[in-house]
């Protein structure tokens, strides 16, 4: 078993080294619940973005002043990889549609959405639902501004989990660490589901 | 009541909705088609901006 890993609470490396889990989207959400993933010890993850790090990306999404210019999910590939060199890692650089997510997506266990617009948050939220009732989605909901720590929750419907305050909209300025408290709250979720069954 | 009515009812005008009824997701086209049973739960979560 990969020593990075032996820390990890008994029994929880085994069964995440087993699972799939997709992120739809590799910006604040996605670059931050990825690492998170990945230095969980998930054995396979599917990343997929159309678009490229940009300066303004740096205050809220895991990438660096090296990146800028680059495919996101090139180089959150490289990112992953440089903490475990053994990670099944697929990447789609393109846009997700109702379309075409079935076959990029489907295969995973379980779906991290991170995507930034309402309209796109809603549609894979139902494309999902309708594809993979029996798996679960952790969304990324309501994260912008600063503080209120305590406003962020997980609430859950069905299969689908909503990590945020489910309020907040990014016209009022996004954070680095309110960002990435939700991210990683969906990446806990994430592997709480998937190593227990449920999360609480 | 339909899931349209009863979120009108609520006030509830957020342009990006997801509903929940019953712990099954309703699609927003599906609003007006869909009649709420009796003894129902019915979850309506505000989708907001940012990622």
């Amino acid at each position: 078993m990969n020593t990075i890993f032996s820390n990890n609470p008994p029994g929880a490396t085994e069964i995440l080294q087993q699972k799939c889990i997709a992120i739809a989207g590799c910006g604040g959400l996605g670059s931050n619940a990825a690492v998170a993933l990945t230095r969980a010890g998930v054995g396979k993850l599917i990343i997929a973005d159309f678009d490229v790090v940009e300066t303004p990306n740096l205050n809220r999404q895991h990438y660096f002043q090296s990146d800028v210019g680059q495919k996101k999910v090139a180089t959150a590939a490289r990112h992953l990889k440089a903490i475990n060199p053994d990670l099944d890692l697929t990447t789609h650089d393109l846009r997700l549609t109702p379309e075409n997510m079935s076959p990029l997506l489907g295969p995973a266990d379980l779906l991290i959405e991170a995507f930034d617009r309402a309209d796109q948050k809603q549609w894979l939220i139902e494309s999902w639902s309708a594809l993979c009732p029996d798996k679960p989605i952790v969304c990324g909901n309501g994260l912008a501004g600063l503080g209120a720590t305590n406003s962020l929750k997980v609430f859950q419907a069905a299969n689908i989990y909503f990590c945020g305050d489910a309020a907040t909209e990014s016209s009022i300025g996004l954070c680095s660490a309110r960002v990435a408290i939700v991210a990683n709250m969906q990446a806990n979720v994430a592997i709480e589901l998937l190593v227990k069954g449920s999360a609480s | 009541m339909t899931v349209a009515d009863a979120l009108k009812a609520m006030n509830y005008d957020f342009p990006l909705i997801t509903v929940v009824l019953n712990e099954k997701p309703i699609p927003r086209e599906k609003f007006d088609a869909t009649t709420i049973p009796n003894h129902a739960i019915i979850k309506a979560i505000h989708i907001c901006h940012g990622g």
